[in-house]
């Protein structure tokens, strides 16, 4: 606990530090809104799903898609795929990958209009 | 002037509701498009609607079979499952505009092949998806023809666009329709083309339409539905979700129809 000479010095600085604090929370909390807001607002797309010995194919079925808004993530066994149409619709899937291709490569290409995310078990590359 | 007639006893559970009756002569044919595999069959029979090759002249209740679900088109709500008459091409359609339950396959059947022998319908053709794994791979999906008796069977055989579906199994909507319809010496066979199981698939439905055409001698330009796909399969996801939920119900997980 600093020292200070002046009691309103220190009741300030209590206050603006708890200001501080509530502000960060209520940023967190709006983010987290508007994350919940835009994840509810994302349409779920078609998808399925083909396992092979060692890959997993997920095609999934975006009409009017723009390939430039692709994105792909895989962080652990969460595969997280989001991408937008020409007519601004947004699509978000989130998918649970098996344990074992955790980590794996994932090969993204489009075919005859629909996305192919292609998981490939890491010790088969 | 509507009329309203049952078709089949009030045990069944149907009750058809028509506008006039269609005029068709020897030989008929019913065309049957229901959700399942890809959508290929609904999808096919739904460009023949909105090319306006056949036009709605009926539409099929059943308190006991259909999900309680009215199709609300042009602002009125109508049956999901409607009758269509092609004047020119002397055909009746059968389509579903929702998924069907399981519960409803075989007395759907029934009703079908009761339905068919009250208008003197020579053969019923179905169209289904035949789910593959490397769908993504092919170019122009194979078609195969299963029939529900030898004589069509041979009939069939000299079909150059279409091949035999030789050893295998057929699940959903269409398999009780080919027993049904056999059990009654109807004509029934089912177009079965390579496809996705739970994404939609106009292009498996242009190469089953190609089918149709050249079987019942005329021709249906399939290049409009190769251009619309990706407007189709947008419009189609809902019905798409909900088929992908009564799919596994048919036959415990396994695909509708698999070789």
């Amino acid at each position: 606990m600093p020292a200070y000479k002046d009691l309103y010095d220190m009741v300030k600085k209590a206050i603006e530090a708890e200001m501080r604090e509530m502000e960060n929370m209520v940023e967190l909390m709006s983010n987290e809104i508007r994350e919940a807001v835009e994840r509810e607002s994302c349409l779920v797309p078609l998808y399925s799903e083909l396992r092979r010995e060692n890959e997993l194919i997920y095609i999934v079925d975006v009409p009017h898609l723009k390939e430039e808004t692709i994105y792909v993530k895989l962080n652990g066994q969460n595969l997280e795929l989001s991408c937008t149409n020409s007519r601004g619709v947004k699509y978000r899937l989130n998918l649970k990958v098996p344990k074992e291709l955790e980590g794996s490569e994932i090969k993204v290409s489009r075919v005859k209009g629909r996305i192919t995310l292609r998981l490939i078990k890491a010790n088969t590359k | 002037m509507r009329r309203r007639l049952r078709v089949i006893d009030v045990e069944e559970g149907f009750e058809v509701e028509e506008n006039y009756v269609p005029d068709l002569r020897k030989p008929s044919y019913m065309i049957v498009g229901i959700p399942d595999a890809g959508l290929v069959g609904e999808i096919a029979t739904e460009y023949m609607i909105s090319k306006g090759l056949v036009q709605e002249y009926g539409q099929v209740f059943s308190r006991k079979y259909l999900p309680p679900i009215l199709h609300v088109d042009d602002g009125i709500a109508k049956s999901p499952l409607r009758l269509y008459h092609g004047k020119d091409l002397n055909i009746i359609v059968v389509h579903s505009w929702t998924a069907l339950p399981v519960n409803a396959a075989y007395p759907l059947a029934k009703f079908i092949t009761e339905y068919a022998i009250r208008y003197g319908i020579s053969s019923v053709i179905s169209i289904t998806g035949l789910p593959i794994p490397n769908r993504l791979d092919i170019d122009k999906p194979t078609a195969y023809w299963i029939a529900n008796s030898k004589d069509l069977a041979s009939s069939l055989g000299g079909l150059d666009n279409v091949q035999k579906f030789g050893q295998g199994y057929i699940s959903g909507p269409y398999a009780p329709i080919l027993y049904e319809t056999a059990k009654k010496n109807i004509g029934n066979f089912a177009i079965v083309v390579e496809s996705f199981l739970d994404i939609p698939d106009p292009e498996a439905s242009a190469v089953a339409l190609e089918i149709v055409g050249k079987y019942l001698g005329f021709t249906i330009d399939t290049s409009a539905l190769l251009q619309e796909a990706e407007e189709i399969r947008s419009r189609i996801k809902g019905l798409m979700e909900q088929t992908k939920r009564e799919l596994p119900t048919y036959s415990s997980g396994k695909p509708m129809t698999y070789a």
